[in-house]
């Protein structure tokens, strides 16, 4: 079933004009995000996603690309996380629309599921938690995330955000058809545009499906200082959590300030929970053929 | 007596103390092993840990990370003093301190009215449990029985009765004869002082079987 989804995958993206592409897994950076822990090996660390070498290509004019690869990410260890796990992720040129239909058209073709409802990550939040994630007040989305059991106080918005929506909204997403939730608020953005209509959402999407969370993807954001901001603010966060700062990756942010990045959209999809999907499993032991990171 | 390792028999880490040896590799990212915490990342469903200052024992564990968000850890457990089954969530990287529970087996010696007092057949150590630790369950003890015994910081916390029990019936309403297969029941008093409802061709002195989880009488078992 993996093998078959994969080239169906693979011929999916390849009629489209996706060119394949290979990029390094070792490299010296380890990831900027603030909950994200690279695995670190021969004095680098692996990746946690193949984004920024990709980018890098779309940098130098590859037009649009994919890849299928492993990536690891350190302690994630679960019923739905494993270290080590199969990422595909590509990218087109253009605005996110285009992206997006195209997704729903490949869930279609490798699920056989149903056309993908839209909705904003606004909408979904106010009627699960009935705040409003754009404008409530940080106080009261503190409030509310501890009396959902959130463990403390959450650190910030962001977290009170991901807290509220992972606890009171994600459970119902995807049950009769996929759900793509877009338009996140902006301080989740992470390398998303932010939206040309409003300076509080960010063009950033996720889709589920059968319980969980297979894709997420972003209107990518071009503009040099803007990402060198963002990951100065995922840095400062780390810094809050007592992990290590995570240097940027200078020859990302040069190709982004030379040849610039075109105007693309992108999406990293789990390959295992697809997998999980299409038979139905409920571990991603079961679609995993040697497990080797202990998890369960 | 010496103080257990609470990590005694829970696992690879519990054998590897019990018996005294140093591990030959480090201890799982984020234990800390003097301390006797727990990780997150440690957690199995069967640990026994302190929440809420009670000894608890984890009966599901799932982590959970949305999105690009913070990892947490949902958990079930069960308060081990209480029985309350209840949901907690910790951020990823949390510890929690090992409860000093032990699951273990002794004999039932005898009762003093206020008092239960159980052997533990290996050391020979005799241990009392009070009447909340037996859960009802005294009815069913008979003296030379063994026993679940749960020890919370080396004294009883709960007594877990064998799920079936033979016991013999001392005092009930004489059977009534060729009535075997009709439904009605009458109230037979058994050797230990439990009142079960019994079939009615059950007489004095016949050993009968018990299921100690229902309450319920399971069968004769032959002399």
């Amino acid at each position: 079933m993996r093998s078959r989804l994969v080239a169906r995958l693979r011929a999916f993206l390849t009629a489209r004009g996706y060119q394949e592409v290979e990029t390094p897994i070792l490299g010296p950076h380890a990831a900027p995000d603030r909950h994200l822990e690279s695995v670190s090996a021969a004095g680098g660390f692996l990746h946690t996603s193949p984004e920024f070498a990709m980018k890098r290509l779309l940098a130098a004019g590859s037009g649009p690309i994919f890849q299928i690869v492993k990536a690891f990410r350190a302690g994630e260890t679960g019923r739905l996380h494993a270290v080590e796990f199969t990422i595909a992720e590509w990218y087109r040129l253009g605005p996110l629309d285009g992206l997006l239909t195209e997704m729903d058209l490949l869930l279609g073709d490798l699920l056989g599921v149903p056309p993908a409802e839209r909705r904003t990550y606004r909408e979904l939040f106010l009627a699960a938690v009935g705040a409003d994630p754009l404008s409530a007040a940080d106080d009261r989305l503190r409030t509310l995330a501890e009396s959902h059991g959130h463990p403390g106080s959450p650190d910030d918005r962001p977290a009170a955000l991901d807290f509220l929506f992972s606890r009171l909204v994600e459970p119902n997403l995807g049950s009769r058809v996929p759900t793509i939730v877009t338009r996140f608020p902006a301080p989740l953005a992470a390398l998303a545009r932010i939206s040309d209509d409003d300076p509080r959402t960010a063009e950033r999407f996720e889709v589920f499906w059968a319980g969980l969370e297979l894709a997420n993807g972003y209107d990518e954001l071009q503009d040099p200082p803007e990402h060198r901001r963002r990951f100065a603010v995922e840095n400062r966060a780390r810094a809050r959590g007592g992990r290590p700062p995570a240097e940027p990756d200078e020859r990302f942010l040069d190709a982004l300030a030379d040849a610039g990045l075109p105007r693309c959209s992108g999406v990293a999809l789990g390959v295992d929970r697809l997998v999980m999907a299409a038979v139905g499993a409920s571990r991603l032991d079961e679609v995993i053929a040697f497990r080797e990171d202990g998890g369960s | 007596m010496a103080r257990r390792d609470p990590r005694r028999g829970q696992g690879a880490d519990g054998l590897r103390a019990a018996v005294g040896t140093i591990p030959a590799t480090h201890t799982p990212e984020g234990s800390d092993f003097l301390a006797n915490t727990y990780a997150t990342n440690e957690f199995r469903s069967g640990l026994k840990v302190l929440l809420d200052s009670d000894p608890c024992v984890l009966l599901d564990c799932e982590f959970v990370k949305p999105g690009k968000g913070q990892a947490f850890t949902r958990i079930r457990y069960r308060n081990l003093k209480t029985g309350r089954v209840l949901d907690k969530t910790f951020k990823s990287g949390e510890k929690v301190e090992a409860a000093d529970v032990l699951d273990t087996e002794m004999e039932f010696l005898y009762s003093d009215g206020g008092e239960w007092h159980f052997m533990d057949p290996n050391s020979y150590e005799q241990y009392a449990a009070g009447r909340a630790s037996l859960g009802g369950h005294e009815k069913w003890l008979l003296q030379g029985m063994t026993c679940g015994v749960t020890l919370y910081n080396d004294a009883i916390l709960l007594i877990h009765p064998p799920h079936f029990v033979d016991l013999k019936v001392v005092e009930t309403e004489p059977g009534i004869r060729g009535d075997t297969a009709t439904g009605g029941s009458k109230n037979a008093t058994l050797e230990t002082g439990a009142v079960v409802r019994v079939p009615l061709f059950i007489e004095v002195d016949e050993t009968l079987r018990l299921d100690t989880r229902t309450g319920e009488y399971v069968s004769r078992v032959k002399n």
